[in-house]
């Protein structure tokens, strides 16, 4: 019994950690009273950017080659190269926002239409990009898997090895983040400002504080985290390989997530394993029930659905517990009065 | 020195000026997309805006035009309605899925009547099931004031489980079919072409049809007037006319049956039987949203936004079957378009004042 | 490039004129991929019998990727069809409707649709391949390589296809080693690496220490390689996705069949027909046919050689894949072999959708 529930964990944390990544970077960016929609766009083309990036950067021996042509390599990536592609993945994801950021805030777009259409942008362009960008064709490109941060001996030990030996090197990333952005957003001044900000942005402007280059730096930094989110689900949630439309709805999750949240960072994490651990149970109730009838298997299947819905009306019950946490000028275009 | 000065008067210009350089924009991005991506970019460019009449037969091109036009159109007219008024239904796939599987289960119900006059209630039951399938974000939003957004689009997935469901269990059809599908409907139930050999169906007639009805509404009745004003301030809703409240379920239900007529039609007129979703579903309610806001959420605007989209996404694949050019071109100049239209939108509302004028505005202001 | 914008400026004057006619008579051959060919399996594999027909003289090909299946289809079909193409294939059981709808109007163009059944023209024939013969192979080597006797089966959808498989797997399997258990996992996809992956660490942490897929993505593969247990390859050769985890690989081999077809189009020898080519094309030892196995790797040396012979036997017609006597779950002998059949029946087979005895659960439908 204990096994199984390690088990769940276990699998769990490759399937929340994602969510997670790209939860908390959204999170930052609510909390500035911007919504951005294209969590999704922004985790596909960070994603794809940072295969690329440890495509390049990855160590390949070649061991059969004729003619100058490699016909077959060993390849090898460390620590150090994949942090180098997740740093890429981090800009590009950025990147991706700051097109957002333009938009929503010096050209006053609806933060709604421009985010729908940065997941279209990020769709389209992975995929066409993902194809060939500059001559290779990284659908069908291989990349050595990446290491644990432990010796492999190690994952053998019990509960500790699966959880915490054998895992990669983002989830640890994931809750130092978490509580880095907790106490960013409670206990600095630069956290007040942001959430002035999102308060009420007239009031913010007229203390002098810059509305505008606040909410452009939060849009990135959220963009930087999807790109994060977009990064482990191609290169180590499975093994590295790039996949057209990979994330198959990860990024609304991660939206979910944050209303499921009412906007606090604890209940963010909370959220997150609770979708993992759905998502991970789906399959073993699946193997283990095998005479499951059709509906309650499809049930199942439409759960991680469900289950935001339920959750989302429970809380929403409450408007004082929402009010308090949710930023007031969420999604309102901010033009300053002159 | 650039500086933004509120406008004082709106005029058509206002409005047109920035769809202008909207569209400029959209051009210049396309023809570098393509002179990336072509090898032959100028006479690519060329068959892109001419291809129907360089096709075999025009009539074809000008059917899949139209037909998409319809589709676009009529749940991009029924969303804008909620999105003017900031109501975010952004499950219109959804609720096209589940017009689908009401218009069907209304047929088994009636006993599977083998006449064209039934067809007029199979659609009434499709239009039925998306509202139904709406209704659900809009109660959960006034009850529970859970946010209409992320429900609507959760929905989504899970209509489409629904879809899988019944063409797997209760209402599979064919066993040797490599995919989940129903049996298919009678044939005098399935829309026909209006032209031979295109597609272009008595269903577009349809949509156009609801197209008109609901601008007409919400162009020239009190009713639309009220819907129209009530903008996004509780005030100016209730100085309206309708509560904060109404004018959710109202945005709903309207959105809803037009996803849900498009979603019977869909039915009669394209496949003839449910399958599977990712066989069945391929994101026009999702285009419809980027259709809404391409055409500034004016239905006229909008049937315009409608055509030139499916017309450059008909062409896309018509030049890629012709000179093997990647049709991602498609992709790539809707999202210009779409952020050309919403990056240019504030030009209606502001003046852009350049130099020293800037600068003298800044004093005076 | 002047010359090309000016032929087709001549040509776009005379409306609905055919664009041009190559000088030399070129046969010009269609490709429908409902992915694209880096998913290194399933349109990869068309891919690759696509550039056969490529190296040919006299050949010219063009393919569209990420078709969507159902009605859209109708339109990328079409494309190819007006653009001049002799031959189009198209490669997904989700075409169907498509294909045979197209090809009524197109009566001077052949259509080939593979996994379908339907041909309701003379210029529509269907083809398929004999997957399940490789899954005998993969059922023996199972029975001998298992150490907990428990083999994980990640399934889409209850489509005969699959259930075809699983039988032909456990079928062979139980023959070799009575006390073989297979937990099957249906997944209700055909793609989603993230979704194939948690079915396959499912059925790993249950005990299996054989992954089987029969889903498109490499990541089952992965994830056995990960967790050190074996798997198969499933439509391409995947073994360079699982070093120390790849047994072997059913590949799909298309390469002989459209070079044939395409041959017969420019001969003018083309006929309607419906192709089902096992290991080897008649099934009795004759030419290369649609399905074969690649790289056997990490199993004892006799197991090698005698899951050789079996795929030997299996293309020399010396055995077949579900010989009588076959019961079904309840313990009722099948009906083939109730009628002194020798082995089921292709009709039996082509519409499968029950388990033989000793496979536990219930097929979700």
């Amino acid at each position: 019994m204990s096994l199984l529930i390690i088990q769940i964990l276990a699998a769990s944390m490759l399937l929340a950690t994602p969510l997670l990544l790209a939860a908390i970077g959204e999170l930052v960016v609510e909390k500035s009273g911007v919504i951005n929609l294209g969590v999704e766009g922004m985790m596909l083309i960070g994603g794809l950017a940072g295969f690329i990036a440890l495509y390049q950067l990855q160590t390949s021996i070649c061991t059969l080659e004729l003619d100058g042509v490699c016909f077959a390599s060993d390849n090898s990536v460390n620590q150090l190269q994949y942090i180098g592609a997740l740093l890429i993945a981090a800009l590009v994801g950025a990147a991706t926002a700051a097109v957002f950021g333009f938009l929503t805030q010096h050209f006053r777009a609806n933060h709604i239409a421009a985010g729908l259409g940065l997941t279209v942008l990020g769709a389209g362009l992975s995929n066409s990009l993902g194809g060939n960008f500059f001559g290779v064709d990284y659908t069908a490109a291989i990349v050595a898997k990446v290491p644990a941060l432990f010796p492999a001996s190690w994952t053998a030990v019990p509960v500790l090895g699966p959880l915490v030996f054998g895992q990669n090197l983002l989830v640890p990333f994931s809750f130092v983040m978490l509580v880095a952005v907790w106490f960013f957003l409670s206990h600095t001044r630069a956290g007040l400002v942001v959430r002035a900000v999102g308060e009420n942005h007239h009031s913010a402007y007229a203390l002098g504080y810059p509305v505008i280059l606040v909410r452009m730096l939060t849009i990135m930094f959220g963009g930087a985290m999807a790109g994060l989110a977009g990064a482990f689900i191609v290169i180590a949630q499975i093994a590295p390989k790039w996949t057209e439309g990979i994330t198959v709805g990860k990024g609304w999750l991660a939206l979910a997530l944050i209303l499921f949240a009412t906007w606090r960072p604890g209940r963010v994490l909370l959220g997150a394993y609770i979708f993992g651990i759905v998502l991970a149970l789906e399959p073993r109730l699946k193997a283990i029930f095998s005479n499951m009838s059709l509906e309650l298997s499809y049930f199942l299947t439409a759960l991680p659905y469900i289950v935001p819905v339920v959750v989302l009306v429970l809380i929403s019950r409450n408007p004082v517990m929402i009010r308090r946490n949710a930023p007031a000028s969420l999604g309102q275009a901010f033009e300053p009065r002159s | 020195m650039i500086r933004l000065v509120p406008r004082s008067h709106f005029g058509v210009w206002s409005t047109v000026f920035p769809l202008l350089i909207a569209l400029g924009l959209t051009v210049v991005v396309g023809f570098v997309v393509l002179l990336a991506m072509s090898e032959q970019p100028l006479s690519d460019i060329w068959t892109l805006l001419t291809y129907p009449w360089q096709a075999r037969t025009a009539s074809v091109q000008w059917g899949f035009v139209l037909q998409k036009t319809s589709y676009l159109a009529v749940i991009a007219v029924g969303l804008s309605i909620g999105f003017r008024a900031n109501v975010w239904n952004i499950g219109a796939e959804g609720q096209f899925a589940f017009g689908s599987i009401a218009a069907f289960a209304g047929y088994l119900l009636c006993g599977m009547p083998d006449t064209v006059w039934f067809l007029p209630v199979m659609l009434a039951f499709g239009v039925a099931g998306g509202v139904l399938w709406a209704l659900i974000p809009a109660a959960l939003r006034v009850i529970a004031n859970t946010n209409e957004l992320l429900t609507s689009l959760m929905l989504v997935y899970v209509a489409a489980n629904v879809l899988n469901y019944v063409t797997t269990g209760p209402w599979k059809g064919d066993p040797k079919a490599g995919q989940a599908e129903s049996d298919p409907i009678h044939q005098s139930l399935q829309i026909v072409s209006i032209i031979e050999r295109t597609d272009l169906h008595w269903g577009v007639v349809i949509s156009g049809g609801a197209i008109v009805a609901l601008a007409l509404v919400v162009l020239f009745t009190i009713f639309g007037y009220s819907l129209r004003v009530a903008q996004n301030t509780p005030r100016a809703q209730r100085f309206a006319g309708f509560s904060p409240n109404m004018t959710i379920w109202l945005s709903f239900i309207i959105s809803g049956a037009m996803a849900g007529l498009a979603g019977a039609i869909y039915l009669s007129a394209e496949t003839g039987k449910l399958i599977q979703s990712e066989n069945y579903l391929n994101g026009l309610g999702f285009t419809a949203i980027v259709i809404a806001f391409l055409g500034r959420l004016h239905p006229f605007g909008i049937v315009a936004a409608a055509f030139l989209i499916s017309y450059v996404n008909v062409g896309a694949t018509y030049v890629q079957s012709a000179s093997g050019v990647d049709d991602a071109v498609a992709d790539l100049v809707q999202v210009t378009a779409l952020f050309a239209v919403l990056g240019t939108a504030f030009l209606s509302r502001y003046r852009v004042v350049f130099g020293a004028q800037a600068i003298l505005g800044e004093r005076t202001a | 490039m002047n010359r090309a914008l000016t032929t087709l400026l001549a040509s776009a004057l005379t409306f609905g004129a055919v664009v041009a006619t190559p000088a030399q008579a070129e046969t010009k051959v269609g490709f429908i991929y409902v992915g694209p060919p880096g998913d290194l399996g399933w349109t990869y594999r068309h891919d690759i019998g696509r550039q056969a027909v490529e190296a040919l003289d006299g050949f010219t090909t063009t393919a569209l990727e990420n078709v969507p299946e159902g009605p859209e289809a109708v339109e990328a079909i079409t494309q190819l069809a007006e653009t001049g193409h002799d031959l189009i294939f198209t490669t997904s059981f989700g075409f169907m409707d498509a294909t045979n709808e197209v090809a009524g109007n197109y009566p001077d163009v052949k259509f080939e649709h593979a996994t379908g059944y339907i041909r309701a023209h003379e210029n529509v024939s269907t083809y398929s391949g004999r997957f399940y013969e490789g899954r005998v192979v993969q059922g023996y080597i199972a029975a001998n390589v298992t150490k907990t006797n428990k083999i994980g089966y990640i399934a889409s959808f209850p489509i005969p296809e699959v259930i075809r498989g699983i039988n032909a797997f456990m079928l062979e399997a139980k023959k070799h080693n009575p006390d073989v258990e297979v937990e099957i996992v249906w997944v209700f996809t055909w793609f989603d690496p993230a979704k194939e992956a948690a079915a396959a660490q499912a059925l790993i942490d249950n005990g299996a220490d054989i992954i089987a897929a029969h889903t498109d993505s490499p990541a089952p593969m992965q994830v056995a390689e990960a967790a050190g247990v074996n798997a198969y390859g499933q439509a391409s050769n995947m073994s360079r996705f699982g070093e120390t985890a790849h047994l072997v690989s059913t590949v799909d081999d298309w390469d002989s069949y459209y070079v044939e077809r395409a041959l017969a189009v420019a001969n003018g020898t083309w006929e309607s027909q419906d192709s089902w080519w096992g290991f080897t094309k008649d099934g009795m030892g004759g030419e290369v046919g649609m399905v074969h196995l690649a790289d056997y790797d990490n199993m004892p040396g006799d197991v090698m050689a005698e899951a050789k012979a079996i795929e030997a036997a299996l293309a020399a017609g010396d055995r077949h894949s579900f010989p009588c006597p076959i019961y079904m779950q309840d313990g009722a002998l099948a009906e083939d072999c109730a009628n002194g059949e020798t082995h089921l029946t292709d009709g039996t087979l082509l519409g499968m959708n029950w388990y033989i005895q000793g496979i536990d659960g219930t097929i979700p439908q």
